[in-house]
């Protein structure tokens, strides 16, 4: 694929593929959450045995649904990534003097889409403080025991 | 003495699905006067407001102002600064712990979290309940 195909289409089609991602992902943990809610409220219904089963299986449910919340950010931190390879795309090309100024008018649509899809998703890819980073991959994470230890550590 | 379940909680978070998960979360545990804000600056307006928040547990990626910057301002107000406040964060990095805990946070929770994590941080800022 030619250079400016990259810059223009590849890279804002995956931007926007990421979004549809994102946006799968929150309306089903809504749905899920608003199944969830109901059950809930059904429990006042129920026997105390059986209130406390499924109340207790409803609360693993709500942590499951945890999950919508570090998908977006993992997400946004890949359109980070993305939008960083097409500026080096872009560097390339205009070095080598195939740059052509501005993205097209496709390319920039786009763009603006993601934009807009993030503001509409309450996402935030794009923070620039050195201690925004999301969620760390599972290897590198803090456990939350390792985070009370430091925390007691720092009480000392 | 134990915990008034009627005192205001303030969550904040930029995804509405995490308060959304956060305010049932409380409610299984029992608090049920819960207010949200989406970012900070709302957040602060909130608490400034006049209304006493018994507790506050924040998101920290946030804009247009973080729950580090909202955290800040709080213990700056002569009138906020003994207000809990719980971090419930994806940043788990030594750094982000270490800033949080200079700017007067009182725990520290990582994400992903589960309900018995936010009741035993829960207990150790505002008591048994």
């Amino acid at each position: 694929m030619a250079k400016d195909g990259i810059r223009d289409d590849l890279l804002p089609e995956a931007a926007l593929e990421l979004d549809a991602v994102t946006s799968v992902a929150e309306a089903a943990a809504e749905k899920i959450l608003t199944a969830v809610e109901k059950i809930d409220a059904l429990r006042e219904g129920m026997s105390e045995e059986v209130s406390e089963a499924v109340g207790e299986a409803i609360v693993e449910i709500f942590e499951a649904c945890g999950f919508q919340d570090l998908t977006g950010q993992r997400v946004g931190r890949i359109h980070k990534t993305l939008n960083s390879v097409a500026d080096r795309v872009e560097a390339v090309m205009s070095h080598t003097g195939h740059g052509h100024g501005p993205a097209s008018s496709e390319a920039k649509r786009n763009r603006d889409k993601h934009t807009e899809n993030v503001e509409k998703s309450g996402g935030e890819p794009f923070s620039e403080e050195g201690l925004l980073n999301g969620p760390q991959l599972p290897s590198d994470a803090k456990t939350q025991e390792e985070i009370d230890a430091l925390m007691d550590q720092l009480d000392k | 003495m134990a915990v008034d379940k009627g005192m205001k909680i303030l969550i904040v978070d930029d995804y509405k699905t995490m308060l959304r998960i956060i305010r049932n979360l409380l409610k299984q545990l029992g608090f049920n006067n819960v207010d949200e804000a989406s970012d900070g600056s709302q957040a602060l307006q909130m608490l400034r407001r006049g209304e006493e928040y018994g507790l506050v547990i924040s998101d920290w990626n946030m804009e247009p102002m973080t729950g580090l910057q909202l955290l800040k301002e709080v213990r700056a107000d002569a009138k906020l600064k003994s207000t809990p406040f719980i971090m419930v964060t994806a940043e788990s990095k030594t750094e982000n712990v270490v800033a949080a805990k200079q700017a007067g946070v009182n725990n520290y929770i990582v994400k992903p979290f589960n309900a018995a994590t936010l009741k035993t941080k829960m207990t150790a800022v505002i008591g048994a309940f």
